[in-house]
């Protein structure tokens, strides 16, 4: 068991443990709306980011008259199958910003277009992606950039299209919030991860590593990164047409007004 | 259950003066009592304290909501009103009427509870809609009549128009001018038609082709940029689903929600409860439960059978091919009544799903072409977009 450190990390914390991390920052994971609700109502003195929990057939409606604001993140774990559920938590929009979080499998595609239909951002928990995978990553990222209907972000896409938008640095381990200096996960039984994966020597002189940060090298270190490289490229293109795009409009409306 | 906002379309009458041939109601004479009214409002409103709801709209219609006088609307507002006071709730009225049976006497309440506004319906050319004593020319000049004398008192006018294969025909730009240029509204919109309710020979000649009446809303779409954008005309859904391909600020209307299911539900004067007002009034093997007669409103929309169905829906039809739309999130699926009353199930999408595409792929390319020449005075909608996603909360 570790004491939580007086740090400016969140603890990503099972439910039941909640009241070992009073004072601290908090992400409370559960796989049950109602065990969610009960420890807010138990436990005080937690700064709660977010709560999270496992897509199920539990009825969630516990959640839509309770902790409103706060936000929810709701994990799939196979979206393929999972993803008509998606209708059953549009209710609780009304009431909490809510994130879906989506693994990269085969499939997971429907799930994120759902889910961005429904109005829910999306993240994606992603890792290395075989070819096949890549094209269905490809064919969201299309999605993404260049359809209307498209009005949440898709994480990790936006943060890094903001980070060439911006031309400033970013690290995809920040923005899948798997950074142990900045999300500290917490076990069942109590554990916490602290290992920081450190960059690859063979990313350096890549283009993108001021942004991948060698995720892409995790776990398998010869992980063949030419396919991860389009995505970060269309993302830098699209960020560049954006731009392209905002100095256009600033300059007619110069002249409009001129 | 339901956010926090709730809607009901209450019909305190099913009783109608008119003799449309393709109305969905199977009309009776029942009359929704102020006691009755008092009992709904106290059941709606604990049904919202339960789920801690605070506001709700009340869509009022019949049959002929001008059948029931003013002076019990003027009833039924100090009853609600004083009911939401004492329970911290916040009401909103909407009125749908006919006009067949307006006269004057009821501005005070329309401006009084209604905020000066009034929704009705009309056809053009009106084939369908008659008086049981009159032709639909008769019926139309009635109408036009008493929309004029409502708007010339201030009222506000915001109309329903169905089309029919005599509309396709005229076309848009003439539909177009009646409403605005003849009549004087400013504001209308259109629905596709659907044979709800007991079957007759003019809802078998509803169904219309659809490429024909896809192309017919594309045709609108062009008259309302030429000549209704910068007027502030509003024709729905075409000018919501612009501004929702612009910014994602439009209203759409209820075919095209998540699920109706989560957005309001419908009450008649019998104190049965239903989808909608189609559902009320057609089809008791839909009905969800009596308010009357309930225990409360919550437990029974937890424990619906027929309301069951209405949420699972979009669940159930999507897979089927509307995952693989592009405009999955303008559609999910369509409108069950409508689904229903052409297929059968409620459990395929919905038949005017042609119609639809034509409408959001014309609306889609308006909204670009509007956004670049800066009508809505916004840079292009992917700007607007990030913009909009820096503030995310995680």
């Amino acid at each position: 068991m570790v004491a939580p450190a007086q740090t400016l990390a969140v603890y990503n914390v099972p439910a039941k443990l909640l009241d070992q991390f009073r004072g601290c920052d908090v992400i409370v994971r559960s796989a049950s709306p109602q065990e969610l609700v009960d420890r807010l109502k138990s436990v005080e003195n937690v700064r709660v980011r977010f709560l999270q929990f496992s897509a199920t057939t539990e009825d969630t409606s516990c959640l839509e008259s309770c902790g409103t604001g706060i936000p929810l993140d709701i994990v799939l774990h196979d979206p393929a199958s999972q993803y008509q559920q998606l209708y059953s938590y549009s209710n609780l929009l009304d009431t909490h910003p809510i994130r879906i979080t989506i693994p990269v499998v085969p499939g997971f595609s429907k799930a994120v277009k759902l889910a961005i239909s429904l109005q829910f951002a999306v993240k994606l928990d992603v890792q290395q992606p075989d070819e096949a995978l890549l094209r269905e990553l490809e064919s969201v990222l299309e999605f993404y950039l260049h359809r209307s209907v498209v009005n949440q972000s898709i994480e990790f896409f936006h943060s890094l299209l903001f980070s060439f938008y911006r031309n400033e640095p970013a690290s995809l381990w920040e923005i899948t919030e798997k950074d142990p200096a900045l999300v500290r996960y917490v076990s069942a039984a109590g554990d916490e991860a602290l290992k920081q994966a450190e960059e690859r020597i063979e990313c350096h002189g890549c283009e993108f590593l001021d942004r991948c940060r060698s995720y892409f090298k995790y776990p398998d270190a010869n992980y063949n990164c030419d396919g991860i490289k389009r995505v970060f490229r269309s993302l830098a293109n699209a960020a560049a047409e954006v731009k392209h795009d905002l100095e256009t409009y600033t300059a007619t409306e110069v002249v409009a007004q001129s | 259950m339901m956010g926090n906002h709730f809607s009901i379309i209450l019909l305190p009458t099913n009783k109608c003066n008119v003799n449309c041939e393709y109305c969905f109601e199977d009309k009776t004479d029942d009359r929704m009592s102020l006691a009755q009214l008092d009992l709904v409002i106290t059941k709606v409103f604990d049904y919202m304290d339960e789920s801690g709801i605070h506001g709700l709209t009340i869509h009022w219609q019949g049959g002929e909501i001008m059948l029931v006088p003013p002076d019990w609307f003027e009833r039924a507002f100090d009853l609600i009103q004083n009911a939401a006071a004492k329970r911290g709730k916040f009401v909103e009225n909407g009125l749908q009427s006919n006009m067949i049976a307006y006269h004057r006497r009821w501005n005070g309440i329309i401006e009084r509870m209604f905020g000066n506004s009034v929704g009705t319906s009309m056809d053009f050319p009106n084939v369908h809609r008659k008086l049981f004593n009159g032709s639909a020319a008769d019926y139309t000049k009635i109408w036009k009549f008493n929309v004029q004398t409502a708007l010339a008192a201030g009222i506000s006018i915001g109309v329903i128009a169905v089309p029919n294969q005599a509309t396709l025909e005229a076309g848009a730009e003439k539909l177009f001018s009646f409403f605005v240029d003849e009549v004087g509204v400013s504001s209308f919109q259109i629905n596709t038609p659907f044979p709800g309710g007991e079957q007759n020979g003019a809802k078998k000649s509803l169904g219309l082709d659809v490429h024909e009446l896809g192309a017919f809303f594309a045709d609108l779409t062009d008259v309302w940029l030429e000549r209704g954008c910068d007027r502030a005309i509003s024709v729905g859904p075409i000018d919501e689903l612009v501004k929702t391909f612009t910014d994602g600020s439009g209203r759409l209307p209820c075919i095209w929600q998540a699920n109706c299911a989560d957005e309001f539900i419908s009450i008649d004067a019998r104190g049965f409860v239903a989808q909608c007002d189609c559902w009320v009034t057609s089809y008791p093997e839909y009905f969800f439960g009596n308010i009357y007669e309930a225990g409360g409103l919550a437990e029974m929309l937890a424990t619906s059978p027929a309301r069951r169905k209405f949420v699972e829906r979009p669940g159930r039809i999507i897979p089927q091919d509307c995952i693989d739309c592009d405009y999955l999130a303008m559609c999910h699926g369509g409108c069950p009544v409508r689904t229903y009353t052409f297929r059968g199930s409620m459990f395929e999408k919905d038949p005017y799903c042609e119609v639809y595409l034509a409408m959001f792929r014309k609306a889609e390319a308006a909204a670009a072409t509007l956004s670049t020449s800066r009508a809505f005075k916004l840079p292009t909608p992917r700007l607007v977009q990030i913009e909009r996603r820096e503030s995310l909360p995680f």
